[in-house]
């Protein structure tokens, strides 16, 4: 290996002007995604009638409230990963990803107690709202995956959960926007399952793409 | 020479936009930083390597420097990366030796935080023994079960986790 002199030439002799990370350019790429999605997946399914309408029913409308916030959250702090830096507070996405779980803890109590909720939670509309969603998330994970691949984002594992999270909550924000049932309990289980599936596929598949 | 924090992050800042006389100037202050940093975590034969993967990782992610804040714990942040790389390199393979890892204290605020004598206090005392006693003093895993009163599996085991744990502590740092 050549010595440290040689490689500090060698650096300074390869210099370039570089333009610096920016987090608030992810943000708006992400959100541009975002609406590309959404639009993507009312334009080929339809949008809800009372979404449409300016109307929304309040249990659609609070989850995807609920989805939006945290998913908002998430991808603030997960842009700031790209910048790191010692000291910088990075935990607080824990709490925020927990607030997701009111969806499905409300899903379980609702079903616990009335056997007509309980039926909705089973398929057949489940699936295709899973695997609809799970590929509409696709785009952002995408997205994120390669911006952040142009920052330093320190802990690989946790940036793969926290893409998926982001990318899981716009496909089930995209599909809360076309699916037809109100029932929280079928919101709880397949809508908060895309979330499920995209992070875990996310922390199972893109650490490798995230080191450096 | 020293160099406060502000310098090198006007320094650098400069460096992003293409001057190399700044640039030379950050990453020499760098090397000598690291120096420091890495001569109180890792055996002496690994420090240059080590200081060259992390200058070599500094030039590659030089963009995610936010130029509005300090250079040092960005530089920090990029050596606990290499560091946490070479601690699980390290976990199945090679033997860390800091009996030969230089005793004397650093007053940085940064580097003091990462030490590693406060990370293995973090960790139960099972793990932290065998810790010591298999990658820091060098022992075998039949001499640290005898001492510590585990069975040999027992004491891999806690090795394995151990380390994996101060792995996460040094990124969560």
């Amino acid at each position: 290996m050549p010595t440290s002199d040689d490689l500090i030439d060698r650096l300074t002799a390869e210099l370039q002007p570089r333009r610096t990370v920016s987090p608030w350019l992810g943000r708006a790429t992400l959100a541009a995604i975002a609406v590309l999605t959404i639009a993507a997946v009312a334009g080929r399914f339809g949008m809800r009638a009372d979404f449409a309408g300016g109307r929304p029913h309040s249990v659609p409308l609070m989850s995807e409230l609920v989805i939006l916030s945290a998913g908002c959250a998430i991808a603030a702090a997960l842009t700031a990963m790209a910048r790191p830096s010692v000291g910088a507070f990075r935990g607080g996405w824990h709490w925020v990803a927990a607030v997701l779980a009111v969806l499905p803890i409300a899903a379980l109590v609702t079903a616990a107690g009335n056997a007509t909720e309980r039926a909705i939670m089973y398929p057949p509309d489940g699936p295709f709202c899973l695997v609809t969603g799970s590929l509409a998330s696709l785009a952002s994970i995408v997205l994120l995956t390669l911006w952040l691949r142009r920052g330093a984002p320190t802990s690989p594992e946790r940036a793969a959960w926290m893409i998926g999270i982001v990318g899981g909550a716009i496909g089930a924000l995209a599909i809360g926007l076309v699916c037809p049932i109100d029932a929280i309990t079928h919101i709880g289980t397949w809508h908060a399952g895309i979330i499920v599936v995209a992070a875990l596929a996310s922390r199972a598949i893109l650490p490798r793409f995230l080191r450096w | 020479m020293k160099f406060d924090d502000d310098s090198l992050r006007r320094a650098m800042r400069r460096a992003l936009d293409g001057d190399k006389p700044s640039y030379r100037l950050v990453l020499d202050v760098s090397r000598e930083w690291l120096l420091a940093y890495y001569r109180r975590r890792v055996a002496p034969a690994m420090i240059d390597d080590l200081v060259q993967e992390t200058l070599m990782s500094v030039h590659s992610k030089r963009q995610s420097f936010d130029p509005s804040r300090p250079y040092l714990p960005w530089l920090a942040a990029i050596a606990r990366y290499r560091w946490v790389d070479a601690l699980r390199r390290m976990r199945d393979t090679e033997e860390l030796h800091p009996e030969e890892i230089a005793a004397e204290e650093d007053d940085s605020p940064i580097v003091a935080r990462l030490s590693i004598s406060r990370l293995l206090s973090h960790l139960p005392a099972r793990q932290a023994n065998v810790i010591v006693l298999t990658r820091i003093e060098g022992r075998s895993v039949a001499e640290a079960a005898q001492i510590c009163g585990q069975s040999e599996n027992l004491v891999k085991v806690n090795v394995h986790r151990g380390l994996k744990k101060l792995a996460a502590l040094v990124e969560s740092e």
